[in-house]
């Protein structure tokens, strides 16, 4: 039962945990005794709050008991990125410089899981300040991909990956300036949502670059990021580039009917302009057969370059973060890791006229794929251009040197999801899915039809806790 | 190294000193070379666009 308990999606839990066939504390005991087990060897936790987890667990056990039920999350045991505030917990951001900090109040996300009902297991390991890994000279070590515990999870949303992959929670949230949430979704097998700029509240989430910063859900199924985007998305008065849109009901949205959707391949990112690994397009290809299959209409659209999306990205990304992170690698920047204090150093030397002329491409680049997003619902690439690495081969500055797959839609601020598209030598591969402006359910939609049609959620990594 | 146009070593530390930037001795000429990367991100955005090309880095309420 214990097995089957930690394997349990948001969705199946809910319903158990709705009908009172499964009691909140004994799931939420259950998983607290597989962190014990597991996370000497993931890192994924960088604090595990266990007594705050029975108590909120036998709190949602009380209401639920009294007809009190909140919703598909009351109940449900998640964790939470460490660059989210949380009342009372320390947020670290994973640096020596926030070891002291802790919060007086949650991040508006935190805050609507709390009110939603979910059960919140502890905080969860990134890179320093989302920026700077993996590295080994921080307080906590780097999280471990539960796929081969030799291998990045990707970053820097790295405990989330790891703790939904390793059914360590059900679900997490991460943050995403670049790929930080799709990422580690890809490298570890999970569902992660990047949503539209301004859908999901900022306030309260430790900023490392105020324009291309966002939240968003990971979890195992793509039904159960939807359950919990339904819960985090909306306006939120704290943030002010929060957007005032209609949220839709987005399970609503999960019919598993592409009939008529229109699709855009860009296949020119990584076979023209970078090269995915054979087994990377090969998953492609299958996937985009796949979704014909379904009923949708595939054809390969041009973005602008990738390489434009990078240099962009890049310039902001790291302008922005070195104006944060300035005073502190004057004065004290011996507390840093080396690859954060060294990545933000080198942003010191960009110039202002380079950051305004990246601002400026930024607005070219959007409007560019808007105008390809007028002629399809949804486009199509990899996540990566290949499996994770070994963990000791990602290095300082390899970021800098080579585009990725991730950036344009938080250049463009456009929603996009990452879903496990299949699997090479044990490791994950990612598709990733991207859309129009609050067109969420619609990428939702897209993603849900293909992983219901497809075997990959039946796999779970191979951890020695389930070996003996 | 020839595409690091911009500075020469002792410029970059001098630059640096400025920045009250604290870099340690034995990663200066490691950081020093790594400048090319920004360099060649920095040629892109700024061979991509003319001045002429008119956008707003900044709405006003009123053009929102």
């Amino acid at each position: 039962m214990r097995d089957v308990m930690e394997y349990l999606s948001i969705a199946r839990a809910a319903k158990l945990i709705a009908a009172r066939q499964l009691s909140v504390v004994e799931l939420t005991r259950a998983l607290l005794a597989r962190i014990e087990a597991l996370d000497g060897k993931l890192n994924s936790f960088i604090c595990v709050t266990a007594d705050g987890a029975l108590k909120g667990a036998a709190r949602a056990d009380t209401e639920i008991a009294a007809g009190n039920y909140r919703g598909p999350l009351h109940g449900i045991p998640i964790a939470i990125k460490d660059v989210f505030e949380t009342k009372g917990v320390p947020t670290t951001g994973h640096s020596r410089l926030m070891l002291d900090n802790v919060p007086a109040k949650d991040a508006s996300t935190v805050g609507a899981l709390a009110n939603a009902g979910a059960v919140m297991l502890g905080k969860l390991a990134t890179h320093e300040f989302a920026l700077g890994g993996p590295s080994f000279d921080l307080p906590f070590p780097p999280a471990r991909n539960p796929w081969d515990l030799d291998r990045f999870t990707g970053g820097s949303s790295s405990g989330s990956g790891a703790a939904v992959a390793a059914g360590l929670c059900l679900g997490s949230i991460g943050t995403d300036n670049g790929g930080s949430i799709r990422t580690p979704a890809a490298m570890c097998g999970i569902v992660g949502l990047k949503p539209t700029y301004g859908r999901i509240s900022l306030a309260g989430a430790m900023p490392m670059s105020y324009s291309l910063d966002h939240c968003g859900p990971m979890a195992w199924t793509v039904e159960d990021v939807a359950l919990m985007l339904q819960v985090l998305a909306g306006h939120d008065p704290a943030d002010p580039v929060s957007a005032k849109m209609p949220v839709p009901q987005y399970a609503a949205a999960l019919s598993g009917n592409l009939k008529g959707v229109r699709v855009g391949l860009v296949r020119h990112f990584y076979e023209e302009e970078e090269t995915a690994t054979a087994p990377v397009c090969a998953a492609m290809e299958a996937a985009v057969l796949r979704l014909s299959e379904l009923g949708a209409v595939v054809n390969e659209v041009r973005l602008p370059s990738l390489h434009e999306f990078h240099a962009c990205c890049m310039i902001i990304v790291f302008g922005e973060a070195f104006a944060i992170h300035e005073r502190d690698l004057q004065q004290r920047p011996q507390l840093f890791g080396e690859v954060a204090r060294d990545r933000l150093t080198l942003a010191a030397f960009l110039s202002c006229a380079d950051y305004v002329h990246a601002i400026r491409m930024r607005s070219r680049l959007t409007a560019e794929t808007l105008a390809v997003l007028n002629g399809c619902d949804v486009l199509v690439m990899p996540t990566t251009l290949d499996v994770a690495p070994p963990i000791t081969a990602v290095t300082k500055f390899g970021l800098f040197a080579k585009p990725s797959l991730t950036p344009p839609f938080n250049v463009t601020g456009l929603p996009a999801i990452s879903i496990c598209c299949g699997f090479e030598g044990g490791l994950p591969l990612g598709m990733q899915i991207a859309g129009r402006p609050f067109e969420e359910d619609m990428v939702l939609r897209v993603a849900d039809a293909y992983e219901r049609t497809t075997e990959w959620r039946a796999s779970r990594p191979t951890l020695p806790i389930f070996s003996r | 190294m020839e595409e690091q146009e911009r500075l020469s070593f002792t410029a970059f530390l001098a630059r640096a000193k400025c920045l009250e930037l604290q870099i340690p001795l034995e990663r200066e000429h490691e950081l020093y070379e790594a400048l090319i990367y920004f360099e060649r991100l920095a040629k892109r955005v700024r061979r991509d666009l003319g001045n002429e090309e008119p956008c707003h880095i900044f709405r006003l309420p009123h053009q929102e």
